[in-house]
């Protein structure tokens, strides 16, 4: 993409995130009402919601980019994977730490070794590792190939970790939105939830293509290394 | 029990980790650009 097009796009997902990030802030802390049964507490759901789904889909993208490198052996599918773990590990360590603050007054605990706790804490691990794994890769190549197939075979975790409330008996509450019999929240709260979701979603973006212009100047800086 | 704390404490980490985030990205392509700019003019 050229230089010009590029700093538009970055420059226009910022701006919008920002501003998606604001309104939804606004409306999930002022204009939602209070839960019937948690009351006010329940707000943190408009920051915990979001962070999680934004965690599925940035490594959701590592195992399509992970796939496609396997296949193709094309740097940049590998340069994809690589920028969009280290962002989905940062989504979904903050969806832990606004799930276990909003588990203390709820649920009298900051942590339990829940289905669904445990196994979104397995998947931040498996992504953990796997930025370990690059980052000590001897040669990079190797290192660039024995990720991918992390970034493949950690995916399996995700089904797990959404289903894992409906396969077991959890603390953590089911489905409220994806469900059959439709959503069971009231409608001004799934629509700031959905607005939340859209601002994480174009947020991840942002930081994708930011994180993606780090990797180009480095590999750069690699190649003039290595010419120069 | 309104719990604002709570509420407050979730908000925060996660804005902080996010503009934590930025920085981090920014400092780093400051950098590179940096280096970038001084290979040059050695070249």
């Amino acid at each position: 993409m050229p230089t010009q097009a590029r700093r538009v796009l970055r420059a226009g997902l910022g701006w919008s995130s920002l501003g998606l990030l604001l309104v939804g802030g606004f409306a999930a802390l002022v204009l939602a009402p209070p839960d019937a049964v948690q009351g006010q507490v329940q707000r943190i759901m408009y920051v915990h919601v979001p962070a999680a789904w934004a965690g599925f889909l940035a490594f959701f993208v590592v195992f399509v980019g992970s796939v496609m490198y396997l296949a193709r052996q094309t740097p940049a599918w590998d340069q994809l994977a690589a920028a969009s773990a280290e962002i989905g590990v940062l989504f979904t360590a903050q969806a832990i730490v606004a799930g276990a603050i909003w588990g203390k007054p709820t649920w009298g605990t900051w942590w339990t070794w829940d289905p669904r706790l445990t196994t979104t804490a397995m998947l931040l691990l498996i992504y953990a590792g796997y930025l370990l794994l690059r980052s000590m890769a001897s040669e990079a190549r190797r290192g660039a190939r024995q990720a991918a197939v992390l970034g493949i075979v950690g995916f399996v975790d995700i089904p797990f970790t959404y289903m894992s409330v409906l396969w077991w008996r959890t603390l953590h509450q089911g489905p409220s939105i994806v469900r059959s019999g439709g959503p069971t929240m009231a409608t001004s709260m799934l629509l700031i939830l959905l607005l939340n979701v859209l601002a994480f979603t174009v947020l991840y973006s942002y930081l994708l293509v930011r994180r993606l212009d780090v990797q180009r100047l480095d590999t750069q800086a690699l190649a003039a290394t290595r010419g120069g | 029990v309104e719990h604002w704390g709570y509420i407050v404490a979730a908000y925060a980490l996660t804005g902080v980790s996010l503009l934590g985030y930025v920085w981090y990205l920014r400092q780093a392509e400051r950098r590179m650009r940096c280096e970038q700019e001084t290979r040059y003019g050695e070249q």
